[in-house]
């Protein structure tokens, strides 16, 4: 009976103090695990949402790689392994001697950096990495008429490219609305109607370039944002390339030892060597074929790391932005088209020169002049994004294009 | 509990107040804890269940993408057995097996050596390869070829059966419409994913002349009886037809056994009866079903390639012809052979062919150089006229396929018209004619799709001499009255033609082809001397790739099996004085003797020729290949229906090589 009031009489101050501070110290911990685990779920979170859009460009992109088309055929071929003019009636459709039997195709595969010359682009804008360009039938019409035809004919390509937002409207640029200035995985969707590949005029790049140079109107879009580079690399099976191995040095030995691959040459000797042919036996001749494989590569920046790299580097757009008002097209620097890669590209050790990265194919993942492994351009390329303390993703994938029967019989 | 006497009230409620609170704080304190930590495992959970969800979704496109692999791996899989069958079963592998092999769009038949008569004669197939979906993939005699041969629609245990549509767990519609908007006219349109029913309209109208807008809308010999399957609707409203292709689920379970329910559930599939691993278990469930039919591209026309004559009376150039089709060439030219108006034509005073009358003929109308739709079994005799017999004529299809042509220089006709017209080419009266006049044949683009087909030419007929870039001029049938070709007309189209038709040349043994044309040989003085068509003859009859080869000419003098290459054409060296000798004869019937230019006893025929092949490729093709115990001459036929195999001497192209 006596010790009921003790209980009853409740807490001593000590113990509270003492409860107090271990609910306090509890509170502490949960209070600390709670950030964490949020931290780490927002962190996952945002890494699975920034990426979601370069992911999903990804796939879609190699998905329509992988259906790029030639529709080859066999013809008669000239001495100089030309097939006849398409001009019925003229002076070298009359004089036309046929000579060779050999494969033909009324459409091409290009793909290489794009700030290579051969592909005659419009300089003034560098787009950072490969493009690469094609056909494909993907059913893309502006006439209604055309709406449920699936398979009409498309010219189709991807490429990155740097600058302002081109989907903005008018009014944003006009309110001095500052430049989003990103870079961009873009992808080139001619309507079939306006397929020039077919015009005999047409007879160097003018099938993509001439849509892709236009001001004003280009058929093109943006299919993620925050890419800064794309590399496309044209291999051949690993059979093939392992028997070309075993005759020839590995990069002769590589479908496209400088990532350049066209299968119909305007100048062969430069874009794949081989092409011209005659000195090496079994020579790679991308003539009127489709590459079995491509290694597609694609380097993703998250959204904050981007804005950083814009703020960093990239200062004189607002200007140009204005005045190139209603133009698609904005004229940055160099420096700024690869959101100023090239400049970090310096300040790491040992600096990296950007304007070599991904020109040579022998040294994608690893440089085969030294002993260390795994010290390719690849390597190079998130040296300079980890100076840069960027947030960033590989994607990485090899396309078996459908439509390639890689075939060693050679034609003139 | 009493209080003591002693001791004041007061403090007691107190106490008692105080416990109260005491008591309170903790409740409170414990749970608002179990809120906070409650609610930390719910958001934990919630983000765990929004990635699984994700990441499910992945999952599912991935299986999705396997299951419809693995539909092509079971086609790929029956066409390598269907098409070795021959090479490989009969005698252990040796590749000397004696059968051959038919495709058709859903099925490959095999053809074997069986003696007999009626169905069991080799003239019957003796297998059948299923390329679409059944219970019973392969139907050979011993499996189920009798149940297939004696089928009834009735039978629910054959691949057409009439009541499909009430047994959904069996059977998957694969023709089934998809309702689209119409862009033009707005209103809802069936569209088929395999075949378009409206290709058959029991409406065709022949005794109007044609015109360019009206198309019954017919393709030649398409047809379907309404009673075959449930769900079939025939001609009336064309919105309105439909043709069911019913075929069988397979169903996939998860550790990729192929299993398939009994017939006995319709509703609910039922594999009760199954062997113990098709059954699907708990642990081994269902993961999903697929059924499938492969398409046959070779059994269709190639617009690349076919163009031919468009024979419908309708379209001939005057009344006769109309009256009497059958008395000109048409598609095709051969030797005339015969006196009859059919070999020789009626010729008027001039030479051309009568007129107002059936009058061309196989020798009158001789086909003109690059007139491919007339040569004897060039692919352009094939005639496009049963899928675009109501919409264009001859002429219009010479003007649309991308390498045939009826026109010359100047853009005006100058081709025999199927045989009606006499076109003379005159050089040496008109200076020029063979420059101008001459039939020209185009270098357009090749169709890439069927779908392209709506473009129609791209090199514009009429005046060659300034052609016309046409893709950006939309419709390149406006040349052609009534706009032929729509989409709407190429969607019924599309079951019946293609653009790419390739298929295997082989003999009925699985075996290549030997080309009846001899070229130079590699030996003979001048190696390079071969013409283009000895170069595609020779290309075309050489199998296998050789690395070590650059030129257009493969490289015979290292063809052997090391190189991988194989050639199946005869070679043959021109007779020079080298090879010659002045050999003196005596005459058998007592007259002076005589010398004549002969080979000499030192010449080696190439066959024989020791340094460049032992024994030559010409030997081994006489030898090996054609005769010989194991040559094709001495193997009984397949699919001829011989009882024996009695050796038969006859050219070889007889027999199929």
């Amino acid at each position: 009976m006596k010790s009921s009031p003790r209980v009853s009489a409740g807490f001593t101050l000590v113990e509270l103090m003492v409860s107090t501070a271990i609910i306090g110290l509890i509170m502490l911990v949960l209070v600390q695990m709670t950030n964490q685990t949020s931290q780490t779920w927002r962190s996952t979170a945002e890494k699975i949402e920034k990426f979601q859009q370069a992911r999903d460009g990804f796939e879609s992109m190699t998905r329509r790689l992988s259906q790029a088309t030639l529709n080859t055929n066999w013809d008669y071929l000239d001495a100089s392994g030309a097939p006849r003019d398409k001009n019925v009636g003229s002076t070298a459709f009359v004089k036309f001697v046929p000579i060779y039997y050999g494969r033909t195709s009324d459409l091409r595969f290009v793909s290489g950096p794009m700030k290579s010359s051969a592909f005659s682009l419009d300089g003034k804008i560098v787009r950072p990495g490969h493009g690469v360009f094609f056909q494909a039938p993907f059913g893309l019409a502006t006439t209604t008429d055309y709406a449920a035809m699936d398979n009409l004919l498309n010219t189709w390509g991807y490429f990155v490219e740097a600058g302002n937002d081109p989907n903005r409207p008018d009014f944003v640029d006009k309110a001095g609305v500052p430049a989003r200035w990103r870079s961009r995985l873009m992808e080139y969707m001619l309507p079939t109607e306006q397929m020039s590949l077919y015009d005999k005029a047409d007879n160097s790049y003018t099938w993509y370039t001439l849509h892709l140079n236009d001001a004003t109107n280009r058929p093109v879009r943006v299919l993620a944002e925050n890419v800064i580079t794309l590399i496309i690399l044209p291999k051949l099976s690993k059979p093939d390339e392992d028997a070309r191995t075993r005759a020839q040095t590995p990069q002769a030995a590589m479908l496209s030892p400088k990532y350049i691959y066209d299968s119909f040459p305007i100048a062969p000797a430069t874009l794949n060597p081989g092409a011209s042919g005659g000195t090496d036996p079994g020579m790679i001749m991308p003539k009127n074929q489709l590459p079995p494989i491509l290694t597609v590569t694609m380097v993703a920046l998250d959204e904050r790391s981007a804005q950083r790299l814009a703020d960093t580097y990239c200062h004189n757009v607002e200007m140009t932005s204005q005045s190139v008002h209603g133009n698609q097209r904005v004229t940055g620097s160099a420096s700024e088209m690869v959101m100023g890669l090239d400049v970090a590209a310096g300040k790491v050790t040992p600096a990296v020169t950007y304007a070599n990265l991904f020109t040579d194919a022998t040294r994608l993942e690893d440089d085969p002049n030294t002993q260390t492994p795994g010290d390719g351009d690849l390597y190079d390329l998130e040296r300079i994004l980890v100076h840069e303390k960027l947030t960033y993703r590989v994607f990485t994938s090899n396309v078996s294009i459908r439509g390639a029967k890689w075939s060693r019989v050679q034609t003139k | 509990m009493e209080p003591r006497s002693d001791q004041v009230n007061l403090p007691l409620t107190h106490m008692k107040l105080h416990k109260h609170s005491v008591s309170g704080v903790a409740l409170i304190i414990v749970l608002g804890f179990l809120v906070i930590i409650s609610a930390l495992a719910v958001a934990f959970f919630s983000s765990v269940n929004t990635e699984l969800k994700a990441s499910r979704n992945f999952a599912a496109g991935v299986t999705t993408r396997q299951l419809a692999d693995s539909a092509v791996q079971i086609v790929m899989g029956q066409i390598a057995a269907a098409t070795t069958r021959g090479v490989d079963s009969q005698t252990g592998g040796t590749g000397q097996g004696n059968e051959a092999w038919a495709s058709q769009p859903g099925m490959i038949r095999v053809y074997g050596k069986n003696q007999g008569s009626g169905s069991t004669a080799s003239a019957s197939a003796d297998a059948f390869y299923k390329l679409y979906s059944s219970n019973q993939m392969i139907l050979t005699a011993d499996a189920g070829l009798p149940t297939f041969k004696t089928g009834t629609y009735s039978d629910p245990k054959g691949d057409a059966y009439v009541g499909w549509d009430q047994a959904p767990a069996l059977w998957a519609d694969l023709n089934a419409p998809v309702l689209v908007r119409d862009p033009v006219s707005h209103q809802p349109v069936p569209r088929f994913p395999i075949i378009d029913p409206r290709a058959y309209a029991s409406t065709v109208d022949t005794t109007t002349p044609w015109s360019d807008t009206k198309w019954a809308g017919n393709v030649e010999g398409f047809t379907y009886d309404s009673a075959a399957v449930h769900g079939i609707v025939g001609p009336g409203d064309p919105n309105n037809q439909r043709l069911p292709m019913p075929v069988r689920w397979i169903y996939v379970l998860q550790d990729g056994t192929l299993t398939m329910p009994s017939d006995t559930g319709t509703i609910t599939a039922d594999f009760s009866t199954n062997t113990s691993d098709k059954i699907p278990t708990s642990k081994n469930p269902i993961v999903g079903r697929i059924a499938f039919w492969t398409d046959d591209e070779t059994c269709k026309l190639n617009l690349n390639t076919a163009a031919g004559f468009n024979a419908d009376p309708k379209k001939l150039p005057t009344l006769a012809y109309q009256q009497n089709p059958s008395s000109f060439a048409g598609s095709f030219w051969d030797t005339p052979r015969f006196y009859t108006q059919f070999d020789y034509g009626i010729p008027d005073a001039t030479g051309q062919p009568q007129s107002g009358q059936t009058s061309g003929g196989l020798a009158l109308c001789q086909l003109l150089q690059n007139e491919f739709q007339r040569y004897p079994g060039h692919p352009a005799t094939t005639s496009l006229a049963p899928v675009l017999n109501n919409l264009l004529t001859s002429e219009q299809f010479y003007a649309v396929v991308p390498r045939y042509s009826n026109l010359n220089l100047q853009g005006t006709p100058a081709s025999t018209v199927g045989g009606t017209q006499r076109i003379i080419v005159d050089p040496v009266n008109t200076p020029g004619d063979l420059d101008n006049k001459e039939l020209q044949p185009k270098q357009d683009r090749l169709f890439a799709s069927v779908d392209e087909f709506i473009f129609g030419p791209h090199v514009k007929t009429g005046n060659f001499a300034s052609p016309t870039y046409a893709r950006t001029n939309v419709n390149s049938y406006n040349q052609f009255a009534g706009n032929p070709i729509t989409p709407d007309v190429i969607d019924k189209l599309r079951f019946f033609v293609t653009t790419q038709s390739r298929a295997p040349e082989l003999n009925l043994y699985g075996q290549p082809r030997v080309t009846c044309w001899p070229i130079r040989s590699e030996t003979s003085l001048e190696t390079t001397g071969l013409n283009v068509f000895d170069n595609l003859m020779l290309f075309c009859s050489t199998v296998g790739a050789s690395a070590v080869s650059t030129g257009a000419r493969p490289d015979t003098k290292t063809d052997a099996t090391s190189t991988g290459v194989y050639r199946y054409i005869f070679t043959r060296r021109e007779v020079v004085a080298s090879n010659l000798s002045s050999i003196s004869h005596t005459d058998l019937l007592g007259g002076p003797s005589y010398s004549q230019w002969e080979f000499s006893t030192s010449y080696v025929p190439d066959s024989e020729l020791p340094s460049i092949q032992t024994p030559g490729r010409n030997k081994k093709l006489l030898a090996n290949y054609l005769g010989g115990t194991t040559g094709l001459l001495s193997r009984p036929i397949p699919g001829v229906g011989r009882n024996s195999p009695t050796r038969v001497i006859a050219p070889p192209i007889n027999r199929g090589f």
